[in-house]
């Protein structure tokens, strides 16, 4: 594996999180770089959300560090990191129902706006819904829009936070072959107009292969291995990991 | 030392009642996530049954024993078909709805409170000890009566605790308390436990009302000194945790107790807030509560 | 907020007051006045539904405003508009304390905290002799220009407090409250400061009730510490609940019509509790979406009857 000479974006140093007796994720180091769309995969309870979790601040580490650029953010809030632009989406609903799709959207630019400059907000909510192809949408209220449309607004929710890293947590799921690959493309899209890393935590492997410049892969709770998604895909211990010894051995 | 020992046996007390009456309060809102503001008025009612009937029992030419279990028995079945009546015309309809049934809660105390005293007067009235006397333990003399409630207390927590731990209706009340979908889906019949829950929380509501009755005074407006003291008792231990309510319960015995003694009752009352309020600060699910 | 809405508003607010005017003094002007005031309580508790909760202690609030107002004119000797303000913003003040502690809770805990709050300030006016203890304090008296007119003065102020809030529910901030109800994860995560916003939301509902006391002290010239029990709290809840919390103009409908029926009951013979507890029952059973719930159920089902006969008229065609 080349090293690699750029100034990551996120890093952990051997991050990890102790629930009680059990060990979440342990001695974690990884790195987002600019602008990578990196890949974070692992069966079942290997420790993706936590890792989620602990890199945006939702969840204080146990031990380790984690860095932003050259500061230590360690133990910072979910508000303070999302400051610095790591912006992230969760698994379920992560937009909030009553409101229309444009007021979503609003709030989701208004946290690094300000919520007095309407002109700026009112700017973002056009971009963002533009870029999610949510403009026939804007007046809808979210909750009661189909399933696919509501991925879209939750990812045009964090998008519209400016993001410098856009964490998204398994933003496929639920969606057909077709969405799935039009998500996809709009994921291109997004790093290229706004020149962001991606963090993606997805269970869908074709499309973590298609997307992912770089995967990592969490097995219970440690870095099991991480390179490009064809040394990934021919990695036995990854292999083993996801099928079991039997499919590792022919 | 002999202060000390009265002020310990005191704090022991006043936890005592609060706990029976703070089980209540947590049971419910474990099984049915509601917050029961009404449950006082179970309190109140049992103990105005006592405080109106037993003279009247007495009078008839009861014995003192007879009249006293007479009219404990007679208040607290009273409750027990007052709560049943606010679970199936009210509660039922609104588990799980936090505001909801909390307003429709504050509905049942505006409308019992206002019946009872249109009924039974302002008037405070006082009931006689059940059973006369006291004894002197470490130094301190200590009435049968109050000896009477710490015992009452202790044999209904450690019942309740063996119902919770040991009965199939008890295991079904903590599931469905943990997790109340992946209960249904296990089979539980919800509607049925949540009844007998909320039926259990009234008998101890009344229960207290019984014990308390020979020990104060009572009034249609009782209640709602105790419910504050509840209510603060259950938020110190945790919504929903049995032990949580017996800690926080006994904890604001003591304060009670202690603050009382050296300073005066309302500046206890006054130092009980600031503590659950630091309390809160550092746990905001309670001391038991999973924060 | 639109305009039609907001020259609306105003248009209600001066004919409330031209019928304010019209009722000079007396009873009903009194009673209109409590209507204003109740409204106001009602109308800032519906404020703080806004980040998805219950403000209970809103009774302590009003009881802070009553007693700010009445310290600073009969004590302090301040005057009028200065000590009215007074009582609003020391609201406020305590309002970012207790919330920033107490707004780490949610839910049951927020409610009850609250609950014990109110008690607790209660039993302190007790305690503080230049307060006047248990019986209250006196003679807070508007100055004598407004004291024919001063109920046409709470309504104007009331009214405007409501449009107020009203504005800033659909504000950019308000939406935030909002959000922040619906799913404040999200929200912490695109960079807002929740806890600090819900702080705002709250010590903006408790200025409004501290205006709102205030406003008692002044209309009622006496206050004791019974007047700011958590009763008041659960009379706010009723009115919120009977006209519909949903609505911003719920809380005035549901203030208007409790306060006027509770009149009436005095009137025949106290039972005003047993009143407002039945009100508040049979509304959570039959109508738990108050008047104005009822009001848009009917609205939207007239709007599916005309889409029903539309469609029907074209199957004909």
């Amino acid at each position: 594996m080349k090293s690699d000479q750029r100034v990551a974006l996120v890093r952990t140093e051997g991050i990890g999180r102790r629930y009680g007796g059990l060990q979440a994720v342990s001695n974690f180091s990884f790195e987002i770089y600019p602008e990578e769309i990196l890949g974070l995969i692992g069966p079942n309870g290997a420790g993706k959300s936590t890792t989620f979790n602990l890199i945006s601040g939702f969840v204080k580490p146990t031990s380790g560090r984690l860095f932003f650029g050259d500061k230590d953010v360690t133990g910072w809030s979910a508000t303070r990191i999302s400051r610095l632009g790591l912006i992230r989406t969760f698994q379920h609903a992560s937009y909030m129902k009553t409101l229309t799709v444009r007021d979503n959207i609003a709030v989701g630019a208004l946290g690094v706006t300000g919520f007095w400059r309407t002109r700026a907000i009112q700017n973002k909510v056009q971009e963002s819904a533009h870029m999610l192809g949510l403009e026939q949408y804007l007046d809808e209220i979210a909750g009661n829009l189909p399933h696919g449309i509501q991925r879209l607004i939750s990812i045009a929710v964090a998008y519209a936070a400016n993001p410098k890293v856009l964490c998204l947590d398994e933003p496929l799921t639920g969606l057909n072959q077709t969405e799935a690959v039009e998500t996809l493309n709009l994921l291109r899209r997004i790093r290229e107009h706004q020149k962001c890393a991606i963090l993606l935590v997805e269970h869908n492997m074709k499309a973590v292969m298609q997307l992912c410049e770089r995967i990592v892969v969490l097995h219970h709770g440690q870095m099991l291995a991480m390179g490009t998604p064809s040394e990934i895909r021919s990695n036995p211990a990854v292999i083993s990991a996801y099928l079991g010894e039997k499919h590792a051995r022919s | 030392m002999q202060t000390l020992t009265q002020l310990i046996l005191t704090g022991l007390q006043i936890g005592a009642l609060y706990v029976i009456f703070s089980l209540g309060l947590t049971l419910i809102f474990g099984v049915m996530k509601i917050v029961n503001f009404a449950h006082g008025q179970f309190f109140t009612l049992t103990a105005l049954l006592i405080a109106v009937l037993y003279p009247f029992f007495a009078g008839q030419g009861y014995s003192h024993v007879m009249a006293f279990s007479l009219v404990i028995a007679i208040g607290i079945l009273a409750s027990l078909v007052l709560g049943y009546l606010l679970y199936q015309f009210g509660f039922r309809f609104f588990q799980r709805d936090l505001a909801g049934s909390f307003i429709l809660s504050v509905g049942f105390v505006l409308l019992i409170e206002g019946l009872l005293l249109h009924y039974f007067g302002g008037a405070v009235r006082a009931v006689p000890h059940f059973v006369e006397g006291s004894i002197t333990v470490l130094n301190v003399n200590v009435t049968y009566q109050r000896l009477v409630l710490i015992f009452v207390s202790l044999v209904f927590t450690a019942l309740l605790y063996w119902v919770l731990g040991h009965t199939r209706t008890g295991k079904a009340m903590r599931a469905v308390s943990i997790d109340h979908e992946a209960a249904m889906i296990q089979g539980i019949p919800y509607k049925k436990i949540a009844l007998t829950g909320f039926l259990i929380a009234t008998f101890l509501g009344a229960l207290a009302g019984a014990v308390m009755a020979p020990l104060a005074m009572v009034s249609p407006t009782v209640g709602a000194d105790y419910l504050v003291k509840g209510f603060i008792a259950v938020i110190l231990g945790g919504l929903g945790s049995v032990p949580g309510a017996i800690v926080g319960s006994l904890f604001i015995g003591f304060i009670e107790s202690f603050g009382g003694f050296y300073f005066d009752p309302s500046f206890a009352n006054i130092a009980i807030f600031v503590l659950v309020m630091i309390a809160l600060l550092v746990r905001p699910n309670g001391l038991m509560g999973n924060g | 907020m639109d305009k039609k809405t907001i020259s609306g508003s105003f248009v209600a607010l001066a004919v409330a007051m031209a019928v304010a005017l019209f009722l000079k003094d007396g009873y009903s002007a009194n009673l209109m006045a409590w209507m204003a005031i109740a409204a106001l309580i009602a109308s800032g508790l519906r404020f703080v539904t806004l980040i998805g909760e219950l403000n209970f202690a809103a009774a302590a609030f009003v009881g802070l405003g009553a007693y700010a107002a009445g310290y600073s004119l009969t004590i302090l000797e301040w005057p009028f508009l200065v000590s009215l303000l007074f009582a609003g913003l020391f609201s406020a003040l305590i309002g970012v304390g207790f919330g920033y502690v107490t707004l780490k809770t949610k839910g049951p805990y927020f409610l009850l905290i609250g609950f014990a709050f109110t008690e607790v300030i209660r039993l302190i006016y007790t305690r503080i002799n230049v307060l006047g203890g248990n019986s209250g304090m006196i003679g807070i008296f508007p100055p004598d220009f407004l004291m024919d007119h001063f109920t046409v003065f709470t309504v104007g102020l009331t009214g405007l407090l409501i449009i107020i809030m009203y504005a800033i529910e659909k504000s950019y901030l308000g939406k935030c409250f909002i959000g922040i109800r619906d799913n404040d994860q999200v929200v912490l995560s695109v960079g807002i400061n929740v806890h600090m916003t819900k702080v705002l939301c709250l010590s903006i509902g408790a200025f409004v009730s501290g205006i709102a006391g205030g406003l008692t002290a002044y209309v009622n010239n006496v206050i004791s510490p019974a007047d700011f029990s958590f009763l008041l709290s659960t009379f706010a809840l009723a009115y919120l609940k009977v006209g519909g919390e949903d609505h911003p103009l719920g809380p005035i409908a549901g203030a208007i019509l409790l306060v006027f029926l509770g009149s009436i009951a005095l009137r025949f013979g106290g039972g005003d509790h047993i009143f407002y507890g039945i009100a508040i029952i049979l509304t959570l059973l039959v109508m738990p979406k108050g008047i104005f719930g009822l009001w848009e159920s009917f609205k939207s089902s007239r709007k599916h009857v005309d889409v029903v006969q539309q469609s029907a008229k074209g199957g004909q065609a």
